[in-house]
């Protein structure tokens, strides 16, 4: 992947490690992945390629931590979030990282799930990437998120259909909910939210069809994201 | 995002007093939405907007706009910026119940908000997960009063609320029921 990103940028293999200011050789060795990114290295890769989904991912089952509110606000503001901007921007993290560790969570504020198709819609060539569209699949399914990113992803691409010169993101971001839609989960779940049971009989019973779809409780729509487009 | 009330108005503060020493007259706006959350009723959540829906005068919209609207030096220094909200139903008599929001901080900008009761029903018509979650906030943490909902709503709202009267009512009782504190005996 990172030998993938410097070439999509026309940079020689010297070339990229004069502005990494490593060796080439030891460029060579994370390109191979006989050598491990740092967090130091990996803070200047991000700012050097401008591609936080370079940034390093941990095994699936890290994403199931409890995630506080500001650290999840700070990670969307550190990746341009539109409406987080005014806070302080946190330390660049891969936004496939951000996006399931977020999904994880039982109960987040609503205006935090708003920002999560955000994700999907700003960093869509994360799911045209194979080693980065496999951990995100794969990790989704070992935590049982299928559905709450397949939504994301639905949302997404709704927003994606309404731009011209778009179809590249739409169609990665459709081939990415098709392969969900094979694992999806009949058990009803919500969009990271603890209902009680009134407000699930509600949103229930006046859900979109897109919520309905993936067996979700929300009524978020495509047409609530005021930061998506 | 600080839980500190005062924290939260921090950047808020900076961005209104720099307007404030733009502006080169006197300023009235009525805000709603989030920044009244935040800066009137203390409500740790997320906005960098501060929706406005009317201006007095309203020959400074422009003005405005390009001093602190979204593409402005402001925004883009701060992260915040002035919204001209759409057009949403209120109370027939909310002006009369309207605040100022920190009162004689500014020398020519005024920020009027709604009561809490005025900001519930602004929010009723269109009901999202993020409205549902303000509404209670407002209705446990201030401890208000259903009935009080309840006659604002047949008396200045339906009759002049969008869409179909009934929905609207299915709405309001689920709310009174789920998010208003019983009734003291």
């Amino acid at each position: 992947m990172l030998k993938d990103a410097r070439l999509k940028r026309g940079w020689t293999q010297p070339e990229a490690a004069l502005r990494l200011g490593v060796s080439q050789a030891y460029l060579s060795m994370l390109e191979s992945g006989l050598r491990p990114l740092g967090d130091a290295l990996a803070s200047k890769l991000v700012r050097v390629y401008k591609e936080p989904t370079l940034l390093p991912l941990p095994a699936e089952a890290e994403v199931n931590q409890p995630l506080h509110p500001d650290d999840l606000a700070s990670a969307l503001s550190g990746l341009g979030y539109p409406g987080f901007a005014y806070l302080k921007r946190g330390p660049k993290r891969n936004p496939a990282l951000v996006l399931l560790t977020a999904l994880a969570q039982g109960d987040l504020e609503p205006r935090l799930v708003e920002a999560l198709p955000w994700l999907q819609f700003r960093f869509w060539q994360m799911n045209a990437e194979p080693l980065l569209r496999n951990w995100l699949v794969r990790t989704a399914k070992l935590n049982d998120l299928q559905n709450r990113l397949g939504f994301v992803t639905t949302l997404a691409r709704k927003v994606s259909e309404h731009q011209a010169s778009a179809s590249a993101r739409t169609s990665v971001l459709r081939d990415l909910e098709l392969e969900l839609e094979n694992s999806k989960l009949a058990k009803e779940d919500t969009l990271c939210r603890n209902l009680s049971s009134r407000e699930r009989q509600w949103v229930s019973q006046h859900r979109p069809v897109e919520a309905r779809f993936w067996n979700l409780l929300t009524d978020l729509t495509a047409e609530h994201l005021t930061h998506v487009q | 995002m600080s839980s500190n009330p005062d924290a939260r108005l921090v950047p808020w503060k900076e961005f209104l007093t720099e307007l404030d020493s733009l502006l080169d007259q006197p300023v009235s706006l009525t805000a709603l939405g989030g920044f009244v959350m935040i800066a009137k009723y203390g409500f740790a959540r997320p906005t960098n907007d501060i929706d406005y829906f009317t201006l007095v005068p309203v020959q400074a919209a422009g003005h405005l706009e390009s001093l602190a609207g979204q593409n402005s030096e402001l925004a883009r220094r701060f992260g915040l910026h002035l919204h001209a909200a759409a057009i949403t139903t209120l109370p027939e008599d909310y002006e009369e119940r309207l605040e100022e929001l920190l009162p004689g901080e500014f020398k020519n900008l005024k920020i009027l908000v709604l009561d809490p009761y005025d900001l519930i029903l602004s929010k009723l018509e269109r009901n999202i997960d993020r409205d549902r979650h303000d509404v209670k906030y407002l209705a446990r943490t201030l401890n208000l009063d259903a009935a009080i909902l309840r006659e604002r709503y047949f008396t200045e709202f339906r009759p002049i609320c969008i869409g179909r009267p009934e929905y609207h009512d299915q709405t309001l009782e689920f709310w009174l029921e789920e998010y208003f504190p019983p009734p003291s005996k």
